[in-house]
């Protein structure tokens, strides 16, 4: 599942999440497949955001770990080191 | 080179061929410190693109109101006048950041991203205006390449070769880093001291002396940016988190964990947002 903005949806992407709008009304149920007609209307309703079919390109976790220890080649200090091993475990959490 | 011939030439910056007629028109209107609501609406409200990008900027992720905000004077009761004038400047120096750095506006938007989250968990007064102030904190480097576009270029190319930090290097060459020369703009702009101290001091954030917090919230969100690696700011390491700024905010490691995970999906999807019809 992945979220994209209403103006990147295309006819034919299959709704997974209910579309609700500003009062929390469902204005869409999950499973109906999107058409133009559809498109215009959550546009015009100020619908921002849905969740259709697909998986969002991820990049290979080992790449963006070995990245951050490039970055953060120039640390020594205590805080920001803390910054990082944080910031590693938020990245591994990303890929559960 | 030395910072006065620097601050010499950054001071004509309105007379910088480089810069966009709506730029220039866009500075003389909020550089006039008695400049009303009024006029500044009637004024973005007169471009229909300006008034898109405003309008888009305050209901993407960026900020808390999605969807919400439908007119430019609704934006200006919402966030303030400030806000609105950062705002206004930000979105107008889009196309240079575009143009002349790639990645600089990505770099931008997280750095506002993590600035409001941070505030808002701080209960720092008007987050939005500090987010203004992430946005806007590397103003100086798009004032560097207006005005000395091969020279700064060279510069930040020289980052990797040089292991440095582009600041160290900028000061080097310039006598004056990027965040000095934002800060001098940005008080010549007529812009309220909490946002001039947080641009001025991003890389010094010790010496601010009325917004330490503001100041502190922006050199931290400027580092969790680098951190995740989101966009390009010229620079290649993150810098050290300074001591005093770290004991202002006192955040816990957990604090800093909900942090990163609230800002993850508006700094990967704002971006795309904002590019999707431009």
């Amino acid at each position: 599942m992945i979220k994209i903005p209403v103006d990147k949806a295309k006819p034919g992407m299959k709704i997974l999440k209910d579309i609700v709008n500003e009062s929390g009304m469902v204005v869409v149920p999950a499973g109906k497949e999107l058409t133009d007609s559809l498109i215009d209307k959550l546009l015009m309703m100020n619908i921002d955001f849905l969740y259709v079919e697909g998986q969002k390109e991820m990049r290979p976790k080992e790449e963006i770990l070995e990245e951050i220890e490039k970055r953060f080649k120039k640390i020594t200090d205590s805080h920001t080191l803390l910054i990082k091993t944080i910031l590693k475990s938020h990245i591994e959490e990303l890929y559960k | 080179m030395n910072a006065q011939e620097v601050l010499g030439r950054i001071e004509k910056i309105e007379s910088l061929p480089t810069i966009p007629p709506i730029l220039k028109k866009i500075l003389s209107v909020i550089e006039d410190p008695r400049v009303s609501l009024q006029k500044i609406t009637d004024f973005v409200s007169s471009d229909p693109t300006l008034t898109a990008r405003i309008l888009k900027m305050v209901n993407s992720p960026v900020y808390g109101f999605p969807g919400r905000i439908s007119s430019v004077s609704h934006a200006m009761v919402i966030l303030g006048l400030n806000a609105v004038k950062g705002l206004l400047l930000g979105v107008s120096v889009f196309e240079i950041m575009q143009k002349s750095m790639i990645g600089l506006w990505e770099h931008s938007l997280s750095t506002a991203i993590f600035a409001r989250i941070m505030a808002i968990k701080k209960e720092l007064p008007s987050p939005e205006e500090i987010s203004i102030a992430g946005l806007l904190h590397d103003i100086g480097k798009v004032i560097l390449i207006m005005a000395f576009k091969d020279d700064y270029l060279k510069l930040i190319n020289s980052v990797e070769e040089k292991e440095s930090f582009l600041y160290e290097i900028e000061r080097q060459h310039f006598g004056i880093t990027h965040a000095e020369v934002g800060g001098i703009i940005a008080k010549k702009w007529n812009f309220p001291l909490k946002l001039v101290e947080p641009i001025m001091y991003h890389h010094r954030p010790q010496l601010a002396e009325k917004y330490q917090k503001e100041t502190a919230v922006v050199h931290l969100s400027n580092i969790l940016t680098l951190a995740r690696g989101v966009g390009y700011s010229g620079e290649i390491f993150v810098p050290s988190v300074h001591s005093s700024a770290w004991e202002i905010l006192n955040l816990k490691g957990d604090e800093i964990s909900e942090i990163f995970k609230e800002a993850e999906e508006p700094i990967t999807t704002s971006g795309e947002i904002f590019f999707s019809d431009d």
